[in-house]
């Protein structure tokens, strides 16, 4: 269930795509690893692979295999607005046509109309759009101010000595803060964010995140200047060592006054901040690198998004402790009781519950303001044998028996859907079992 | 085909002599398994390098155009026993060890456990230096050996090293005689920040007592400890060092000579004393039996050929590991040889044969034990030394011991390879003899991914 939040909440955030390459990769159990073209996926789950170090083909044998990376296309795919998750876990992004006592009907760019068994389907999320962009950067050094002791390469921003660059992100209300932070040696950051514009001050209000050798840890500075004790403390995590660089990601919501902090994708902490009534109400950002001769610090790929937390509640809310299914719409309200239908299309699409308070016994909300919709049912049995996980680049993530390509698609039987043909530009990435944590995008 | 070649291979053993390897390429791709031999390439190509991965099923061909090194499972070679050895420098800086059995007006012939024999052109060759054997009580890092605090995060046995990526520490069990010498090599990114805990003892499965010698940046202590822990209690002795070494280099040789009778402690980098402390009340050895490496945070470092063997206490040893003396400029034609007793003998020539020096001098001829020089700077002709072509093919082998060979690759096959140089015409050499064979090295653009290799 947690696996099917994940693939949720991941198909709404836009940059968290697999940067675009030009070869498929192979990476096997013993850990090599060979890039070229993957030609053909044999019923017995042996990948042929032509690689680009080597002459001619070769067959990996599926016990051999620890997952395959497909090529990626420079234009990020096309993706939906809507999400289905079926009661296996599995997840893709479509368009929902309709709605019956016994059938889910969906359509997608990458595997054309299905028509699903109501009794697979676990919920639908509705409405599930990007996050609206408000930054992206670090961009021209020149439009940051305070600078000193940084410089601008490949994109990035550097420092090998102590130094403090600033700038206004128009941080919203509720935001997702991303950075990707490298070193050479040990890290030697502090990021200030939620800081007020103009010159930094010693007593700002503003929270203080500290990356170093020792770990990383996360303080709040209230009006004053008072520190607050650590609100996240660890030494070194696993994701920062040896690799010399890392995303962190901060979702702030000011309603709850909560901070989910991500490290390299996966979600490390939720975190409330009781230190004071509010956020800090400042939309700026520092960065300082704290060491002095040292190897080069750098900043990457600092992004802000406005973060809809609210509807992300919803979808990760689940279907609750009762027996009947459940509607949950955009304004927080839930509504339970056996969904009928959706009735209608475009604009005046409705959809039609059984509910005990309404007059008629049924309420009727329109399908627009409705943001997720969760079904109750026993689990439907699912055939045994070995299976294989593919992770579609648009966020889905499905369970495959029996796949073979050909040209243009993957070929296979999902065990609740029936046969599918995927198009092999949705395709991100195929693994012999299911997905390590570690390659997982992840939710509390 | 290509399946029933992988087990004729198989079958006949044709690969049994190759060791497991690791062999690298460019983009972060690399295959595990160990090479057959080599195979006739496309038209212009070089020859493509059969490879047996037991997860493929089937040998793979592969070309040699993106590859970067092969790095193998070979242990160091031992050097203890007693005795001596020879390490020529050849004047492409690249070292080669073995029993000096010939030297004449043209030649220098070592004995060499991994390709026997091996003739060097004497222009060609720098110095030589004759090196005593080490009895060694300890010779690592060897898997099984080392207890790893945490067991995944901080450090880990890669191959013939530990390598440190975060928090944590490595220790061991050893032997420490009255007097010993304990040697390390090096090698870090970015500002060396490690502890060595020496003469240590097991508490509570930590180590406790001993010193601890603290390295952060250029600078390094020595502490004596009254407990466990990395901090463990304890005082300093003697000055802080600055040693520019550590913020110069990112590799080099360590090696702390320690007499527990007197106390006396002196640390050498590169084969020179660098810093000498006295404790008073020095622990006795044998109530010590751990050496600790510690790191306190996030710092990639890697320690290799860690040795432990007596010392007896005398300075005049240490020249065996130390450089050349600098001494003063010779005439042209002169050759240069240094005795172990710090003498210096000038010769118009030299040969060696059946273990003995033959050196003729303005004094007349004499004849010196050849255990008994330490160094030999060769005379060039015209005052130049011909550098070795660089040819397409060109791979340099390093040992697991240190130092390496530059030559070009022309066979691989029954765990041997073949290599041509100018320096030293054809060999053959067991493969086992290499911790890796960097390939393509004239290709700059290649060279840009070596360093991401490993760490």
């Amino acid at each position: 269930m947690r696996l099917r939040f994940s693939i949720l909440f991941a198909a709404v955030i836009p940059g968290l795509l697999t940067a675009a390459t030009e070869s498929d990769q192979v990476t096997l159990s013993d850990g090599s690893m060979l890039r070229g073209a993957v030609s053909d996926l044999s019923a017995e789950g042996a990948v042929s692979l032509t690689p680009e170090v080597a002459s001619g083909k070769v067959i990996i044998p599926r016990a051999a295999i620890n997952n395959v990376k497909f090529a990626q296309a420079q234009a990020e795919p096309e993706t939906h607005a809507s999400m289905i998750t079926l009661r296996n876990g599995d997840s893709l992004p479509c368009e929902v046509l309709g709605l019956d006592a016994s059938q889910v009907r969906i359509r997608t760019w990458f595997s054309g109309e299905h028509s699903i068994p109501r009794a697979a389907v676990a919920s639908l999320a509705l409405g599930v759009r990007p996050q609206r962009q408000v930054y992206t950067g670090p961009g021209d050094i020149a439009t940051w101010i305070e600078n000193v002791g940084w410089r601008s390469e490949d994109n990035a921003l550097v420092a090998n000595e102590r130094g403090l660059i600033r700038r206004d992100i128009q941080l919203p209300a509720n935001y997702i803060l991303r950075f990707r932070l490298a070193w050479e040696g040990a890290p030697n950051f502090v990021v200030d964010f939620g800081e007020v514009a103009g010159k930094q001050t010693q007593s700002d209000d503003r929270y203080r995140f500290s990356v170093n050798g020792g770990g990383v840890d996360l303080k709040r500075q209230r009006p004053g200047g008072r520190w607050s004790p650590p609100l996240f403390a660890s030494g070194p995590l696993p994701a920062m060592q040896g690799a010399g660089e890392a995303e962190f990601e901060f979702r702030v919501d000011s309603k709850s006054q909560e901070i989910h902090l991500y490290i390299d994708g996966r979600w490390v902490k939720r975190i409330i901040d009781r230190s004071s009534t509010a956020l800090p109400p400042g939309t700026a950002i520092t960065f300082q690198c704290m060491g002095n001769n040292q190897g080069p610090q750098q900043i990457k790929s600092l992004e802000v998004f406005e973060w809809d937390a609210m509807t992300q509640r919803h979808q990760n809310e689940g279907p609750g402790a009762g027996k009947e299914d459940s509607i949950i719409t955009s304004d927080g309200e839930r509504f339970g009781g056996q969904i009928r239908e959706i009735a209608g299309s475009g604009a005046s699409a409705t959809v039609l519950s059984e509910n005990v308070h309404a007059p008629d016994g049924v309420i009727r909300i329109a399908l627009k303001n409705v943001t997720t919709i969760y079904f109750v049912g026993p689990d439907p049995k699912l055939p045994e044998g070995e299976s294989m996980t593919l992770q579609l680049r648009t966020k889905g993530l499905l369970t495959l028996k029996e796949s073979h390509f050909d040209a243009t698609s993957l070929i296979c039987q999902h065990p609740l859907i029936g046969e599918m043909r995927i198009d092999r530009r949705a395709l991100s990435s195929l693994y012999t079992s299911t997905i390590p944590v570690s390659d997982q995008p992840d939710q509390p | 085909m290509k399946m029933l070649l992988f087990l004729t291979l198989l079958a006949h053993g044709s690969v049994s002599a190759a060791p497991n390897a690791t062999l690298f390429f460019a983009d972060e791709q690399k295959i595990t398994g160990f090479p057959s031999h080599l195979q006739k390439g496309a038209a212009g190509e070089p020859p493509e390098i059969v490879w047996i991965a037991p997860a493929i099923n089937e040998p793979m061909l592969l070309k040699q155009a993106k590859m970067l090194e092969m790095r193998l499972d070979t242990p160091p070679l031992q050097l203890e026993g007693g005795g001596h050895y020879a390490q020529l420098t050849l004047n492409n800086g690249d070292t080669v060890r073995g029993e000096l059995t010939l030297l004449d007006d043209a030649s220098v012939t070592v004995l060499t456990p991994f390709a026997g024999e091996l003739k060097f052109r004497r222009d060609m060759v720098d110095n030589l230096r004759i090196i005593q054997r080490p009895t060694l009580l300890y010779s690592g890092p060897k898997d099984g050996d080392w207890k790893l605090n945490p067991a995944e995060g901080g450090w880990a046995l890669q191959g013939n090293s530990l390598v440190s990526s975060g928090q944590g520490t490595a220790s061991v069990d050893i032997k420490y005689p009255e007097r010993f010498r304990l040697g390390v090599d090096l090698e870090w990114k970015t500002g060396l920040r490690f502890h060595i805990l020496f003469l240590c003892n097991e508490e509570k499965d930590e180590a406790g007592g001993g010193y601890d010698l603290f390295f952060q940046e250029h600078y390094v202590y020595l502490r004596k400890r009254e407990g466990t822990g990395i901090r463990g209690g304890g005082g300093f002795i003697g000055p802080t060092a600055s040693l520019s070494e550590f913020s110069d280099k990112e590799k080099l040789r360590l090696e702390l000579l320690v007499d527990t009778r007197t106390g006396f402690m002196s640390l050498l980098l590169d084969g020179r004393t660098m810093q000498e402390w006295t404790d008073p009340t020095p622990p006795a050895a044998d109530n010590a039996n751990r050496l600790q490496f510690a790191t306190d945070d996030a710092q990639q470092l890697r320690v290799s050929r860690i040795s432990m063997s007596p010392w007896d206490g005398n300075m005049e040893a240490l020249a065996t590991e130390s450089p050349p003396a600098k001494t003063a400029e010779v005439a042209e034609n002169i050759q240069q040889i240094v005795l172990r007793n710090g003498d210096i003998v000038q010769a118009e020539t030299l040969k060696v044969a059946s273990g003995s020096l033959a050196a003729k001098t303005v004094h007349g001829e004499i004849k010196i034990p050849v255990e008994r020089m330490r160094t030999l700077t060769f005379k060039k002709p015209s005052g130049n030394s011909p550098t070795p072509k660089k040819m397409l093919g060109d791979v340099r082998a390093w040992f697991p011991e240190g130092g390496r060979m530059t030559f070009r690759l022309d066979d691989l096959k029954d765990g041997k390879i073949t290599g041509y140089s100018q320096q030293f015409g054809t060999a053959e050499f067991d493969l086992t003899a290499f911790e890796r064979i960097e390939m393509n090295i004239g290709n700059l653009e290649l060279e840009q991914q070596r360093p991401k290799i490993g760490w």
